[in-house]
């Protein structure tokens, strides 16, 4: 999992393949490491994931409300994987969360 | 030291591990009363889970075929197949589009059908001859008029003559007008009628072409958002029923209770004894007795330390158990409660919820077409009263028609008495006469064909109409049916999207419960620690009876009780007994835990 953080209020994380269960955990620690040191956008980065289960998508929505709550945002860009795409897009994820190309 | 006094510190001591086996008796009975109820709990969501799947999820006809109770089934994939499917079939039937196409054709004839069938056209051309003779009949009458001044004093009978033709002329070309006009109305009325009919056409194809085309399309996309709902919430439950599936252990670990409680008797038990037999031995055997109870003491201290590392062993694994099940629910607690608030919304809260922007478009679709079927409504009720129009159009043509013919007679009569009047002329103009004979006659015709044509068209079109008359009055019903079918698809639509929302808060409510069980075992566990400290104060006890006596003995005897036996064949015979239950108790131990590593495999939980 790749983690760049810019300097200010930005930072991108990008994820690998699949998030479910068995690896939800470490993308909540890495979210969370970040949204402790006070970054106010959190971009996910979905290039590499080509997958994502209800635990993956209970982070998602974690870190949209705990950012929200202290006026932050959280930003899902280049999402590739159709599945993925038509996913968020059925069940209306980005009327919730950012979701670059999903309007 | 001065002589120990047994018989209060036994009773206090007995008391203590009574309402110790009490406590134990409490927490694990406790604790064994909640797995059950935890596995059920796992089970009913399980069920729940596979209703909603069942609920959500597009039905196999199949499968309902072959089903017993699937008609007690109330599937939301169901109730969309039937709503599509009764907007579908009610769409064919809605407008007979082919029946107005073929009164818009009847009406709009062009010039090569129109020599097969008559129509309105006809009558136009028509009223182009009548208007020909009309202009003839105004000329003769002017001629007659310069005729007649010519004649000076002779021809003042023809010069009335010449007045009435004249007069005549004034009113053809009145009555001409009046029909030219009700003519122009039934052909403006005409094209006006062609012109609702394609609206009402264009109204219904927009309604049945494009909207339910949207429709069905709308529906796919539900049945594609619902299914992923669907294995989202499918995962959560796997992923619960994972994180719970360490509850077998906890089964294992509270088999714990029976040694500690088997031990905990077993001292009480011989304490019991040491105060019964006090008394008997308190004058003759007295050190013999104090042996026992030595010795017994020793026995009960070694139980205590069974109970001791059982009661720490159980607790450390239940609580190990516990740990990692809270430890891997912690997470799904709190993904199942922010992904059921995002899907279902926040119950209370009435908060942005999945399923109803899933509904929102359909919800929306249903109040367009509602409208669109109000337009539709509307347009049929527009042309409803077209025969009454045509009617009198066509009855004020008929009326002109006779008040023409009325004037043709006239003109008829004038003719005679024109060649009356130019017959006693010397210079008499025969022709005029004839041409007035003539114009008359061929007006006379032409009105006579015209009347004929207004009547045959008069009963074509009134084939036609009456007919297309049922027709709208079948789509009218039709419409009216279709309204109150988008009516209850609507009333049924909500309810499906309350139902949908409800289960998923049946859902969260239900793990929800699942994990507040978990806290309350976790509760009790936390409880049962003040056990190993109650215990730690009972051996205290114990090792403090035990070294009173053992002083006390070796005060009366000299001797460590280590190298005494048992004189009185009582004593030795019940601390023999002891003994033997001690070892018994206690050889069960490993019996019963190979029992339980045998059972752990056999434990089926889920």
């Amino acid at each position: 999992m790749q983690i760049k953080k810019e300097e200010g209020y930005k930072a991108t994380i990008t994820p690998e393949s699949r998030i479910d269960i068995t690896n939800s955990q470490d993308l909540k620690e890495d979210l969370l490491a970040i949204y402790e040191e006070g970054y106010e956008e959190i971009i996910i980065d979905f290039t590499n994931v080509d997958s994502i289960d209800s635990s993956g998508l209970g982070k998602l929505l974690l870190f949209h409300k705990k950012l929200k709550e202290r006026d932050g945002k959280l930003r899902i860009i280049n999402v590739s994987s159709d599945y993925v795409k038509k996913m968020f897009k059925m069940i209306h994820l980005n009327k919730v969360i950012d979701i670059e190309g999903l309007s | 030291m001065g002589k120990v006094d047994l018989e209060p510190q036994v009773k206090e001591l007995t008391s203590a591990i009574d309402e110790l086996i009490n406590q134990t008796q409490d927490i694990y009975g406790s604790i064994y009363q909640q797995l059950p109820e935890i596995e059920r709990e796992i089970e009913l969501t399980i069920q729940e889970m596979d209703i909603l799947l069942e609920y959500f999820l597009p039905s196999n006809d199949k499968q309902i075929a072959e089903s017993s109770d699937s008609e007690d089934m109330y599937k939301l994939s169901e109730v969309l197949s039937t709503i599509s499917a009764n907007l579908s079939q009610n769409r064919k039937k809605m407008i007979d589009e082919e029946t107005i196409r073929q009164t818009i054709d009847s009406l709009l004839l062009n010039k090569e059908d129109a020599a097969k069938q008559i129509n309105i056209d006809h009558l136009t051309d028509k009223l182009i001859e009548i208007k020909e003779r009309v202009t003839d009949v105004e000329l003769i009458a002017m001629n007659a008029m310069i005729y007649a001044a010519n004649l000076e004093n002779g021809g003042v009978g023809f010069g009335v003559v010449a007045d009435n033709i004249k007069k005549v002329a004034t009113e053809l070309k009145s009555y001409y007008t009046e029909m030219q006009s009700s003519a122009n109305k039934l052909y403006n009325w005409n094209l006006q009628f062609v012109e609702n009919l394609e609206k009402l056409l264009e109204c219904h194809q927009q309604l049945n072409i494009e909207q339910i085309d949207q429709f069905e399309e709308i529906i796919s996309v539900i049945f594609e958002s619902l299914t992923i709902i669907n294995e989202l919430l499918a995962d959560l439950i796997e992923n619960i029923k994972v994180a719970m599936e360490p509850i077998q252990e906890l089964m294992i670990s509270i088999q714990s209770q029976d040694l500690i409680e088997q031990n905990l008797e077993f001292i009480n038990n011989g304490l019991n004894s040491i105060r019964e037999l006090e008394s008997e031995f308190i004058k003759e055997g007295k050190v013999d007795f104090q042996l026992f109870t030595v010795q017994f003491l020793d026995l009960a201290v070694d139980s205590l330390d069974i109970v001791k590392e059982e009661l720490n062993s159980s607790l450390n694994e239940l609580c190990t158990c516990l740990d990692k099940i809270r430890d891997d629910t912690n997470s799904l607690r709190q993904d199942g409660k922010l992904i059921t608030d995002f899907l279902g919304g926040e119950q209370e809260l009435n908060t942005y919820s999945s399923v109803e922007e899933i509904f929102k478009e359909i919800n929306s679709f249903i109040e367009q077409f509602s409208v669109g079927l109000l337009r539709l409504e509307q347009e049929i009720e527009d042309i409803s009263d077209f025969d009454h129009h045509f009617y009198k159009l066509v009855t004020e043509i008929e009326e002109w028609i006779i008040s023409i013919k009325g004037r043709v007679d006239f003109l008829q009569k004038l003719k005679l008495l024109s060649k009356i009047e130019l017959s006693r002329l010397e210079t008499g103009n025969k022709s005029f006469g004839q041409e007035i004979s003539q114009i008359s006659a061929e007006i006379a015709a032409e009105v006579e064909d015209n009347e004929e044509l207004v009547w045959e068209l008069k009963e074509s079109l009134e084939v036609d109409l009456e007919k297309f008359k049922d027709i709208l009055n079948v789509n009218q019903e039709n419409i009216g049916d279709m309204s109150g079918k988008i009516s209850v698809c609507q009333e049924e639509l909500g309810m499906v999207e309350q139902l949908i929302s409800e289960a998923i808060w049946a859902l969260r409510s239900s793990a929800e419960r699942l994990f507040a069980e978990i806290d309350e075992i976790t509760e009790e566990l936390l409880a049962a620690q003040n056990l190993l400290h109650r215990l730690q104060e009972i051996e205290e006890q114990l090792l403090k009876l035990k070294n009173e006596n053992e002083v006390q003995l070796i005060e009366l005897t000299g001797i460590d009780a280590r190298e005494q036996s048992l004189e009185k064949a009582k004593l030795r015979e019940l601390l023999a007994e002891f003994e033997q239950k001690q070892i018994s108790i206690n050889s069960s131990k490993n019996d019963d835990f190979n029992d339980g590593e045998d059972a752990e495999e056999g434990l089926v939980l889920f």
